[in-house]
C-alpha cells in the first residue's frame, strides 16, 4: 500500500556550496492543513523554502519531495509554482521596470498557456488569449482589497524601493493572485508594523477560508503571527532536522523557553504538556 | 636621414566616384540644379576627406574589414521613381500610411511613397514633407538649411559621402509659436533588392515651437544573395535638428534594418536659448552600426534629454559616439543610453561631455547601463569628460552586468517560464527609456520587436 501523503518530505538533505545545511528533514502534510516551521537563525529554515521552491544554489543530495503524485525536485522553479507551490519569500527581489501589474499579468498568463498546452499535447494554441484586461483588473482590485493596499500598488516597479513592510505585502498580494495549493510563507511578519501584521495575517485567513484545500506552511520566529494564523502543527528545525514537533502549544513553550532545551541532548528536556 | 612614413591603412575603400555618375544619380533623381551643385560640392568634399583608419581614436574598435564599401558603390542603383510596394514593405508601411498622425511621410528605397499633413497645419506654414518634393517647394529655404550650419559636409568621410548621394528622407519646419500636439510619423523602407539608402532628416523648429516626430527605418533581412554571399548594403542616413529660442522637440528614431545592413549616420541637434530636445534613439537592427549623435547647447537655458534603446544578437555590432557640447551657460543635458547584449555581439558607447569656457551653471549628465545575457557578447562603455569652466556640476556614470540569478528565480517562481522571465527582466531594464517615447504603438512595436529578440 502507497502510504505517500497529499505532500510529502522524506530524508531531504540539501547543500550549499558544498556545506549540509538540511540533513535529513521529514515533514507531511495534508490538504487544509496550516503548519508552522520555528527554529533558531541559521539552522536552515529558508533553505528549505528555496529548496521546496527549486533555486538553482540548493543541491539536493539526497532525499524526495512528493507532492500530489508529482516529483517535484525533477521539476522547474515555474513548474512548481504552475503546480501550485507558492513561497513568499523572506527577502523578495526587485524588478527595476517591471510593473506589479505586468508582473502578475504575465504570471497568470503562464498559467493559463500552461495549461491550454497541456490540454493540447504540450504545445501552446495558437489562439489562445491571456487573462482579458477587465477581468485581471477585478481579479488585482480584489486581492489589493483584501490586502489593503493602495490602488497605485499596481503601476510600481516590483519590490523596487518598498519598503520592507511593502515587501511582505505585496508577496501576499502575489499569493492571493496565483492561488496556490501550498503556501510557503518564509518570515511573511517580520519587518511588518502591528496593523499591517493583522491586516496580512488576515489576508491569508481570508484566502486559506476561501479555499479550504489549501495548505499553508508558516516560517517565523514569533509566536505572535500564530496568534492570527493558527497553525495546526508547529515543527522546530535545528540544524537541518526536525527536531520536535507538536501542536501550537509548542510553540508557546518556545516563546518562553527558547531553543536551548532541544540543542542539548544530554540535558533534561523540560517537555511541554500535551 | 630619409623619413619612411608609413601610409596608414585607411578601414573602408570607396573606389572611384565620377563626376559623369554622380551628375547621372541627380539627374535620375530629378534633382533641381542646387541640389545637382550640392552634390558636386559634396563629391569634392569626400575626395578631400581621409577615410577613416584604425588609428582615429573614434574609429580604434572597428572592424570594417567584412565590409566593401568600394563594391557597394560600384554597384549602387541610379534612382528610379515610383516603387512597387511587396508584402514585406506594406506590412512595414501600412501602420504609418493609415495612421491617424497630423502628418506622414513614408519612403522606400528613397522614394516618397506617402507624404501628407493635414490642411490645418498646412495653413499655418509648417513644411512636414519629402526631400524631394522640398527640393522644388521650398527650394531657397532648403538650400540655406541643407548641410549649412548643423551636420556639415565637412565633419566627417561618411557626412560628405552622404551629402554626394542624399535621397529619400522628411523635412520638418515648423514655424515661430506653431505647436503640433499629435507625433507627426515618419517611415523608411529599403526593399531586398536595395544597395545603399541616403536618408536625410531635417527638422528646423522656429521661436517657441513644439512638435513631436517618430522616424522608423527597416529592411528585410533576407537580401538578394550574391555569389552566395547575402548582399551587403550600406545605408548612409544624416539628421540635422535646429531648435530655434524657447522651441521643443521630441525626436524619436528607431532603425531596424535587415541583418546585411552597414549602417552609417551624422546626426547633431542645435539648441538655441531655452530650447528643450527629448531625442529617443533606438537600435535593434543592421549587421554593423556606427552612429555619430551630438547634441550642441548654444544658447543659455536649453536642455537636451537624449535616450538610447538598443538591443544587440547575433554578431551584430552596435557604436554609438555621443557628444554633449555645452557652449553657452546654464544648459542641462542629461544622456541615458542602455544596450542589451546576447550572443556575440557587441557594443560601443563613448559618449563625451565638453564644457567650453563660459559655459558656467553647466548641468551635464551621462549614463551607459549595458545587460549582457551571453557570456560571449561585450559592451565597452567609455565615458569622457573635457572641462573647460569652474561652476558646473557633470557626473557619468556606466555599468556592465550579466543577466542575475536571483530576478530570474523569483519571477520563475511565480510560474513565469525562463525565456519569459528573461524578457520581462530585458523590458524593465529598458523600462525607463522607452516609457519616454511618446506614443503609445511605437512602444509596443519596439517591444514586440525586443520580445522577438530574446526567442
Ligand atoms: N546562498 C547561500 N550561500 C551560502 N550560505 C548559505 C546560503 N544560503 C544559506 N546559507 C547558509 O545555510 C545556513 C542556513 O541558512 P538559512 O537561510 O536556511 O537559515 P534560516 O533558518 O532561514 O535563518 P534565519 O532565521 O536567519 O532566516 C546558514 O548557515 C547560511 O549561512
Ligand atoms: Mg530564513
Amino acid at each position: 500500500m502507497d502510504t505517500t501523503k497529499w505532500f510529502e518530505i522524506r530524508d531531504l538533505h540539501v547543500s550549499v556550496e558544498g556545506k549540509p545545511i538540511l540533513k535529513g528533514l521529514n515533514l507531511s502534510m495534508n490538504p487544509g492543513e496550516i503548519h508552522a516551521i520555528m527554529g533558531p537563525n541559521g539552522s536552515g529554515k529558508s533553505t528549505l523554502a528555496y529548496t521546496l521552491m527549486g533555486h538553482p544554489g540548493y543541491e539536493v543530495t539526497a532525499g524526495e519531495v512528493i507532492f500530489n503524485g508529482q516529483n517535484v525536485l525533477e521539476m522547474e522553479p515555474d513548474e512548481r509554482s504552475r503546480a501550485g507551490l507558492f513561497l513568499a519569500f523572506q527577502y523578495p527581489v526587485a524588478i527595476p521596470g517591471v510593473t506589479v501589474a505586468n508582473f502578475l499579468r504575465t504570471a497568470l498568463n503562464a498559467r493559463i498557456k500552461a495549461e491550454a498546452a497541456a490540454r493540447n499535447g504540450g504545445v501552446v494554441p495558437a489562439d489562445v488569449k491571456g487573462i482579458s484586461i477587465p477581468e485581471f483588473r477585478k481579479q488585482l482590485r480584489e486581492a489589493m482589497r483584501i490586502l489593503k493596499v493602495d490602488e497605485s500598488f499596481a503601476g510600481r516597479y516590483l519590490n523596487d524601493g518598498f519598503s520592507g513592510g511593502e515587501k511582505k505585502r505585496a508577496e501576499v498580494l502575489q499569493m492571493a493572485m496565483l492561488k496556490p495549493k501550498i503556501a510557503i510563507l518564509d518570515e511573511t511578519d517580520s519587518g511588518l508594523d502591528i496593523d499591517a501584521l493583522r491586516i496580512v495575517s488576515e489576508g491569508v485567513n481570508t484566502l486559506h477560508a476561501q479555499d479550504s484545500q489549501m495548505s499553508v506552511l508558516v516560517i517565523t520566529h514569533y509566536q505572535r503571527l500564530l496568534n492570527y494564523i493558527k497553525p495546526q502543527f508547529v515543527h522546530v528545525l535545528i540544524d537541518g532536522r526536525i527536531v520536535e514537533a507538536g501542536g501550537p502549544e509548542l510553540a508557546l513553550h518556545l516563546e518562553e523557553k527558547g531553543y536551548d532545551w532541544l540543542r542539548e541532548p544530554e540535558a533534561e528536556p523540560e517537555r511541554p504538556s500535551r | 636621414m630619409a623619413v619612411v612614413t608609413l601610409k596608414p591603412a585607411p578601414l573602408v575603400k570607396s573606389g572611384e566616384l565620377t563626376r559623369e555618375f554622380v551628375e547621372a544619380y541627380a539627374s535620375a533623381a530629378d534633382d533641381p540644379a542646387w541640389m545637382v551643385a550640392r552634390r558636386l560640392e559634396a563629391l569634392r568634399v569626400f575626395r578631400d576627406t581621409p577615410a577613416p583608419q584604425r588609428s582615429d581614436e573614434l574609429w580604434r574598435r572597428v572592424d570594417l574589414s567584412a565590409f566593401k564599401l568600394d563594391q557597394v558603390l560600384a554597384t549602387i542603383q541610379l534612382p528610379t521613381g515610383d516603387q512597387a510596394l511587396d508584402d514585406d514593405a506594406r506590412r512595414f508601411l501600412d501602420p504609418f500610411i493609415y495612421a491617424n498622425a497630423p502628418g506622414v511621410v513614408a519612403h522606400v528605397n528613397g522614394a516618397p511613397v506617402v507624404s501628407h499633413l493635414d490642411e490645418y497645419l498646412h495653413a499655418q506654414g509648417v513644411i512636414f514633407t519629402d526631400l524631394l518634393s522640398a527640393s522644388y517647394q521650398h527650394a531657397d529655404w532648403l538650400e540655406n538649411h541643407l548641410m549649412t550650419e548643423c551636420v556639415k559636409l565637412t565633419d566627417a568621410y561618411f557626412a560628405a559621402l552622404h551629402g554626394v548621394f542624399m535621397r529619400g528622407g522628411v523635412v520638418l519646419r515648423v514655424p515661430k509659436g506653431v505647436r503640433i500636439e499629435q507625433p507627426l510619423r515618419a517611415a523608411t523602407w529599403m526593399s531586398a533588392d536595395q544597395r545603399a539608402g541616403f536618408n536625410h532628416t531635417l527638422i528646423v523648429l522656429e521661436e517657441g515651437a513644439q512638435a513631436t516626430l517618430i522616424e522608423e527605418f527597416a529592411s528585410p533581412s533576407h537580401g538578394q544573395p550574391t555569389h552566395g554571399q547575402p548582399a551587403q548594403v550600406f545605408y548612409n542616413g544624416a539628421v540635422e535638428i535646429v531648435l530655434g529660442k524657447d522651441a521643443q522637440l521630441d525626436y524619436v528614431s528607431i532603425q531596424d534594418w535587415g541583418r546585411n545592413v552597414w549602417n552609417f549616420t551624422n546626426e547633431r541637434a542645435h539648441l538655441h536659448a531655452g530650447a528643450t530636445l527629448h531625442w529617443v534613439a533606438g537600435g535593434l537592427g543592421s549587421r554593423y552600426t556606427k552612429s555619430a549623435i551630438e547634441a550642441d547647447l548654444l544658447g543659455e537655458g536649453g536642455t537636451a534629454l537624449l535616450s538610447g534603446v538598443f538591443f544587440a544578437d547575433g554578431k551584430q555590432q552596435l557604436h554609438y559616439d555621443t557628444q554633449q557640447n555645452h557652449i553657452a551657460p546654464a544648459c542641462k543635458s542629461d544622456l541615458l543610453y542602455k544596450n542589451a547584449l546576447r550572443d556575440e555581439a557587441r557594443t560601443v558607447w563613448r559618449g563625451n561631455i565638453r564644457v567650453f569656457p563660459g559655459a558656467q551653471k553647466t548641468d551635464a549628465y551621462q549614463a551607459n547601463r549595458n545587460l549582457q545575457l551571453s557570456s560571449k557578447s561585450r559592451a565597452d562603455s567609455i565615458p569622457g569628460l573635457e572641462i573647460e569652466a569652474d561652476d558646473v556640476r557633470c557626473t557619468h556614470g556606466s555599468t556592465v552586468g550579466r543577466l542575475e540569478e536571483e530576478p530570474m528565480f523569483y519571477l520563475r517562481s511565480r510560474g513565469i517560464p525562463e525565456v519569459e522571465a528573461r524578457r520581462l527582466i530585458v523590458e524593465g531594464f529598458f523600462a525607463p527609456v522607452i516609457e519616454r517615447i511618446p506614443l503609445e504603438e511605437t512602444r509596443e512595436r519596439l517591444l514586440a520587436e525586443i520580445a522577438r529578440k530574446i526567442g
